[in-house]
């Protein structure tokens, strides 16, 4: 259970990434809106599919996100410190120029990119322990039974 | 999209533009207010204040309006103004950039948010805005029927092409407007192929592709462009028999008003002038009116938006050494349009 946990994080932090990515070129070359952006890119990502139905009930774009997050990310898999991460990244999303969204959406995929090599770390780590915690359990357990 | 705009009304429309409590107590004010109301200007510490066509006005705390800036009057905060400068770019900064340089953002509805702050430099030329201090949303305002009289009294000669001259808030833009949508639709006589080269999206109010306000069957919108370059690609492209465009000033413009009567396009325009001998003297509108694509001129005056004062014919004013020739009153030329 644990250990889905924490590979569902990994999952979540590598598709937020690849959106932020996806976000920053579309900044660029599309100077799409948010919520087109967030539309078209946000599949796999739970928190994003409520934000679009939280803009499309009426509250602007960063209620929206911080709604949504706050009630959807931490279920979807992301730790607190993600959500942090999340909420910080949705403050500044639109909120300036292009070449201010650019460095925003570089920053945001660095600091996600350090989040996931952390999650990743976490997770190769306690799944040795996990592993490690089965067969000491198995091996007492077969020793009780003789 | 269409039916929430005939519903909440053009006023609700262009409020929706400013957030939080400035949106509500906007939304709350009374009908009567609300179709006076012309521009909604928002200035960072100072009372929030209409301008109705009955003059200024000053939203207080409680949605009531006064004519004094009192204590108890609603003041926009630089977080107001913040939050809905997000809310008019759709919290999407990025994509209106060009507009920002301009000044201005054309919302839902048509209506035109021009916004004031501290200019940005690179290389010289103002790249953006920051610091937003003061927000002005322009209530656009569609009235079917408004050019009546104008169409009535030009009749054919408006082939000939017309130049609609005014001061600021005359009803320009929703006389021009309307003149698109009787062309478009044929309501005296054929329909007309009539493309708008709408630069600062004020007159179609397009919105993701599509006008919001009706400019009839045979119109084609030019959505964005400047109006010399658009001019030029409706002459290539589009092969209209009528071009309407807004506030023409640059030789740049009077340059492709010229090549549109080569192409046998007739210009229905307008320009800034508060009269008649100010139009003259000022020397683009006079080069404009000399590129003879412009064969009557109908100047708009008066307290209520919409007034017409003067229809002449460009040639006998040019002849006359500008003195005011031809001139004739429109029948009905007391102000009963109420045109913001």
């Amino acid at each position: 259970m644990e250990s889905h946990k924490l590979a569902l994080r990994v999952e979540k932090l590598e598709r937020f990434l690849i959106f932020i990515t996806s976000a920053g070129a579309e900044v660029r070359y599309s100077a799409a809106p948010v919520d087109e952006i967030v539309a078209k890119h946000g599949a796999g990502l739970d928190f994003l599919s409520y934000c679009i139905k939280y803009g499309r009930d009426g509250s602007s774009f960063g209620e929206a996100w911080i709604s949504a997050v706050k009630s959807e990310a931490e279920n979807e898999g992301f730790s607190a410190k993600d959500c942090e991460l999340l909420l910080g990244f949705g403050e500044g999303f639109g909120t300036s120029d292009t070449n201010g969204q650019i460095s925003h959406c570089r920053l945001y995929s660095q600091l996600a990119a350090e989040n996931l090599k952390n999650a990743k770390d976490e997770q190769a780590r306690k799944s040795r322990l996990y592993q490690m915690l089965g067969i000491f359990a198995g091996i007492s357990l077969s020793l009780l039974l003789i | 999209m269409e039916t929430e705009l005939k519903t909440n009304g053009r006023f609700d429309t262009a409020a929706n533009a400013l957030c939080g409590k400035i949106g509500d107590c906007l939304h709350a004010l009374p009908p009567e207010v609300k179709n006076s109301a012309q521009e909604i200007r928002l200035r960072a510490g100072r009372p929030v204040s209409l301008c109705c066509t009955g003059g200024i006005y000053f939203l207080g705390r409680s949605g009531r309006l006064t004519r004094c800036p009192a204590e108890e009057c609603l003041t926009a905060t630089k977080e107001d103004l913040d939050g809905s400068f997000k809310n008019i770019c759709g919290y999407s900064v990025y994509s209106h950039e060009n507009e920002i340089r301009n000044g201005y953002i054309t919302v839902y509805g048509g209506h035109r948010v021009g916004i004031c702050g501290t200019a940005v430099f690179k290389d010289g030329n103002v790249c953006g805005m920051k610091d937003i201090s003061s927000i002005n949303v322009r209530v656009a305002r569609e009235v079917i029927g408004c050019a009546d009289a104008i169409m009535a009294e030009l009749k054919s000669s408006l082939s000939g092409g017309l130049l609609l001259a005014g001061a600021p808030s005359s009803g320009k833009t929703t006389i021009l407007r309307d003149i698109a949508r009787q062309l478009s639709c044929g309501e005296n006589g054929e329909s007309k192929k009539v493309t708008v080269v709408d630069e600062r999206g004020e007159i179609a109010g397009t919105y993701l592709g599509v006008p919001q306000n009706d400019l009839g069957p045979c119109c084609d919108v030019l959505d964005g462009y400047p109006k010399a370059g658009g001019i030029m690609q409706a002459i290539r492209a589009l092969s209209p028999q009528f071009i309407v465009c807004d506030e023409l000033g640059t030789q740049a413009e009077a340059s492709a008003v010229e090549q549109s009567l080569n192409a046998g396009a007739a210009v229905v325009a307008s320009i800034h002038a508060g009269s008649i001998e100010e139009l003259l003297k000022r020397r683009q509108a006079a080069g404009l009116l000399r590129t003879g694509a412009f064969e009557n001129i109908v100047m708009l005056g008066g307290k209520v938006p919409g007034t017409v004062s003067g229809i002449y014919k460009t040639g006998d004013l040019l002849a006359e050494d500008f003195r005011l020739a031809d001139t004739y009153s429109v029948g009905d030329a007391c102000g009963i349009y109420g045109i913001a």
